[in-house]
C-alpha cells in the first residue's frame, strides 16, 4: 500500500511570470477508482481530497492576487473529458457530457473537476494552463465547464474555454501500436470532442515549454524510435495560447532557443568530480 | 443577568440607535469603517441618540457580559402563523430578554418586493412584529430575489429594494436592519476594539438559485467569488469573541433542500442553475467560515434543526431555523446528526451567549392555538477557543 500521508503537492513561484502549483491526483486524497458513469458523478467522490483542493484554491487566489502572468497547474490524469461524443453537461440530472471512456482521469471525479473550472471561472482567472503527463500520448486541448454545449464553448472560436491543457507522451513507454490506429483514434476523437484539437497516440517523446510575457508555447517532439539507441528527433506540431486568450491555437514553428541560455550540464564520465 | 444589566443592554441595541449608539461607545461598527451611508433615523436627531444630553447615556466604559439573541427564517408570510411566533416571541422576550433577532431569510413571501414602499414590508414585517421592540438583522433568501410564487431566485435585482427600506426615511419603524445585501455587524464590546460578537450575513440566492439570473450582476464571477474573497477576509480579520455567520440556504439540512452540495436532490432536475446542488456555495462556506464561526443560523428548509459540528466546518454548531412563518416535514431524518429536530411545527430559537458559554433553547408554536413550549435546551462551551487578546 502507498503510504497516503506523503505530501508531495507543493508551490513554485517563477517570478511575476509564472506559479507552478504541482498536485497529487493518484495518491493522497483520490477515491478509488471507478467504471461506472453514476458512480463518477457521485458527489461524494475527490480526486484531490479536501485538504490538497483547499490548498490549491488558496494557491490560485495567491498566483491572482500576486499578479502572476500563467498559472501552471502540473499533474497526473487528464482533466480534460474524452468522450466518444460530447453532449451538453446536465448537473441537475447528473448526466450527460458525453460517454466517456476512461475514468482513470478527471471524467472518474466530475465534482473535483467541477470544483476546479467552477473555481477558475468564478475567480476570472485569466491563463491557466494545465500540464498533464501519463496518458503516454500528446495531446492538445481548451478547457470548458461544458465543452459539448454550443451555448458554453464555441469551437471553432474558443470562446467560453477558461484555460488550456498540453499533455506530454511518454518517453519511451508503450503507446499505440501502429500509426494507423492513432490516425483512426485522431480522425474520430476529433469531432467527437469540441475542445479537443490534436492528439498523437504513437509518437514516443518530449514536450518543451516556451513562457513568455506574451503566451505559453508547447512545443512537442517526437522520436523516430525508441527501440534502439537513436538522436533522431522531430518538430511536431506548436500550440500556443495567447495571454488573455485562454483558448489555444496552432503553430508550425517551434519556439527560437533562449538567447541567455545557461550551458548544458557537462557530460561527465568521473562520478568523483559531482561529489568534490 | 440582573435587570440593570438588562436595561442597559436594551438600551444599548434596541431599535434604529443600534449603530450609532455602539460607534458612540467605541464598539466597532461596520457601517462607520465602511463609510457607508448610516441610515438616516440613526442621525443624531433621533431622541435615543447618545448625542442628545440624557439620563439614559450608558457608561462607555462597560464591557458587555452576555447577549441574546433569537433567530427566525423564512417567515413573512404575513398569515396566522407569523403572528402566533411573533406574540410567542414577545413573550420570550419580555421574560428573558433578547438584544436583537436574525432574520434567516424568506423575508417577505412569496416574491419579495419590487419597490421600497411595497405593502409587502407592512404586512410580511411591520404588522406581524409590531409589538416587538428589538432590531431585526435581515437576510435575503430565495423568495425574496424570486419573480415567480415557486421562489426560484432568478431575479436578484429585487433584494436591493430590501436594501433600500434599511436606509428609507418612510419606512414603518426602526426595526429593519439590511445596509447590505451581505455584511458584517459587530455587537457590544468585550474590551478596546474587541466586539463581543460579530455577525457575517451572506446573500446566498444569487450563488443556488434554482433557476438561472442572467443579470450578469450576480454572476458568480461578478458577484459570488468577491462576496466569498469579502466574507474570507472578514472574518479573518475579526477580532470578535464570538463570531456568527447567516445564510439563508443550509450547508447542512435534514430537509427536503439537504446539504450543500447536493441541494434539492428531489427537485433539482427541473431547475437550469448549474449552481442549484450548491458545490460552489458549500465550499464558499467552508472557505470564508470554516474553523472560524461559533455558529451557522440557516433558513430554507422549514424546520428548526441543530446539526451538530462537522469536521469540514470545524467546531461551529449549525442552526437551521426556518420555521417562523412555514412548516414541513423532513426529508430524511438521519441525513445528518442532530442533537434537536422539529417538523411540521412553527417555531424559533432563542441563544444567550456569554464570555465562556451558550444557551441555546427550541421553541414550537401552536398555530391554531397560538400556545408555545420549550421544546429543547442546551447549554454548551464556547465552540471556538477565545484566542488571546493582543497584548496592549
Amino acid at each position: 500500500m502507498p503510504d497516503r500521508q506523503i505530501r508531495i503537492y507543493r508551490f513554485f513561484e517563477f517570478g511575476s511570470l509564472a506559479s507552478l502549483m504541482m498536485l497529487d491526483t493518484r495518491v493522497v486524497g483520490r477515491d478509488q477508482q471507478t467504471n461506472s458513469p453514476v458512480t463518477a458523478r457521485d458527489r461524494n467522490r475527490s480526486l484531490l481530497g479536501d485538504d490538497q483542493q483547499a490548498w490549491l484554491f488558496d494557491q490560485l487566489e495567491l498566483s491572482q492576487s500576486r499578479g502572476a502572468q500563467w498559472h501552471l497547474i502540473g499533474q497526473q490524469v487528464m482533466l480534460a473529458p474524452l468522450t466518444l461524443g460530447g453532449l451538453p453537461d446536465m448537473p441537475n440530472l447528473d448526466l450527460g457530457g458525453g460517454a466517456q471512456v476512461n475514468y482513470d482521469q478527471w471524467d472518474g471525479y466530475e465534482t473535483s473537476r467541477r470544483a476546479l473550472l467552477g473555481r477558475i471561472e468564478a475567480m476570472g482567472l485569466n491563463n491557466t494552463v494545465v500540464l498533464t503527463g501519463d496518458i503516454h500520448s500528446s495531446w492538445a486541448m481548451d478547457l470548458s465547464l461544458d465543452p459539448g454545449n454550443a451555448f458554453v464553448y464555441d469551437r471553432f472560436t474558443g470562446s467560453g474555454s477558461l484555460g488550456v491543457e498540453f499533455v506530454t507522451p511518454a518517453v519511451t513507454s508503450p503507446a499505440a501500436p501502429t500509426k494507423g490506429l492513432s490516425d483512426i483514434a485522431k480522425a474520430y476523437l476529433i469531432p467527437a470532442n469540441p475542445h479537443l484539437k490534436w492528439l498523437d497516440l504513437f509518437n514516443r517523446g518530449y514536450m518543451v515549454l516556451d513562457i513568455t510575457a506574451e503566451h505559453c508555447q508547447a512545443d512537442w517532439f517526437h522520436l523516430e524510435t525508441v527501440a534502439e539507441p537513436s538522436n533522431q528527433e522531430r518538430f511536431a506540431i506548436a500550440w500556443f495560447t495567447a495571454s488573455g486568450e485562454n483558448h489555444i491555437q496552432a503553430r508550425h514553428t517551434p519556439s527560437q532557443p533562449k538567447r541567455n541560455a545557461p550551458p548544458l550540464a557537462p557530460v561527465s564520465n568521473e562520478p568523483e568530480e559531482a561529489m568534490a | 443577568m440582573s435587570t440593570d444589566r438588562r436595561t442597559f443592554l436594551r438600551q444599548l441595541l434596541i431599535g434604529g440607535a443600534s449603530v450609532s449608539t455602539l460607534a458612540a461607545c467605541g464598539g466597532e461598527s461596520t457601517l462607520n469603517n465602511e463609510n457607508l451611508q448610516l441610515p438616516k433615523v440613526n442621525q443624531p436627531t433621533n431622541p435615543a441618540s447618545p448625542e442628545t444630553p440624557g439620563t439614559e447615556t450608558p457608561e462607555p466604559e462597560k464591557p458587555v457580559e452576555s447577549l441574546s439573541f433569537i433567530a427566525i427564517g423564512d417567515m413573512g408570510t404575513g398569515n396566522i402563523g407569523q403572528y402566533r411566533v411573533a406574540e410567542a416571541m414577545r413573550q420570550i422576550i419580555r421574560d428573558q430578554g433578547c438584544d436583537f433577532v436574525l432574520g434567516a431569510g424568506d423575508n417577505i413571501y412569496e416574491d419579495g418586493v419590487t419597490s421600497v414602499d411595497d405593502n409587502g414590508f407592512l404586512e410580511s414585517f411591520e404588522y406581524p412584529y409590531q409589538n416587538l421592540d428589538v432590531p431585526f438583522y435581515m437576510c435575503l433568501g430565495n423568495h425574496d430575489c424570486a419573480s415567480t410564487i415557486f421562489g426560484g431566485g432568478s431575479d436578484n435585482q429585487r433584494g436591493d429594494y430590501q436594501v433600500d427600506y434599511h436606509y428609507s426615511d418612510q419606512r414603518y419603524s426602526t426595526k429593519w436592519h439590511m445596509p447590505e445585501r451581505y455584511y458584517q455587524q459587530s455587537f457590544g464590546k468585550l474590551a478596546e476594539e474587541r466586539p463581543f460578537l460579530d455577525l457575517f450575513v451572506v446573500d446566498s440566492n444569487p450563488l443556488t438559485s434554482f433557476y438561472q439570473d442572467y443579470d450578469k450582476r450576480f454572476s458568480w464571477k461578478d458577484y459570488g467569488y468577491p462576496q466569498q474573497l469579502w466574507m474570507k477576509h472578514k472574518v479573518a480579520e475579526s477580532k470578535a469573541h464570538w463570531k456568527i455567520a447567516m445564510t439563508h440556504v443550509p450547508y447542512l439540512s435534514n430537509g427536503k433542500h439537504g446539504n450543500a452540495g447536493d441541494l434539492d436532490q428531489g427537485m433539482r432536475m427541473l431547475f437550469t442553475s448549474p449552481d442549484a446542488d450548491g458545490l460552489r456555495y458549500k465550499l464558499f462556506l467552508e472557505e470564508a467560515f470554516g474553523n472560524n464561526v461559533d455558529m451557522l443560523v440557516t433558513g430554507h428548509d422549514h424546520l428548526l434543526q441543530w446539526l451538530k459540528p462537522t469536521e469540514s466546518m470545524g467546531p461551529a454548531h449549525i442552526i437551521v431555523s426556518g420555521a417562523a412563518g412555514k412548516t414541513d416535514k423532513f426529508q430524511d431524518p438521519d441525513r445528518n446528526p442532530v442533537y434537536f429536530q422539529a417538523e411540521n411545527e412553527l417555531g424559533f430559537v432563542w441563544v444567550n451567549l456569554t464570555e465562556e458559554r451558550m444557551q441555546v433553547e427550541f421553541y414550537l408554536v401552536d398555530e391554531s392555538t397560538g400556545d408555545f413550549r420549550l421544546a429543547y435546551s442546551r447549554d454548551e462551551t464556547k465552540p471556538v477557543s477565545a484566542t488571546e487578546p493582543a497584548p496592549a
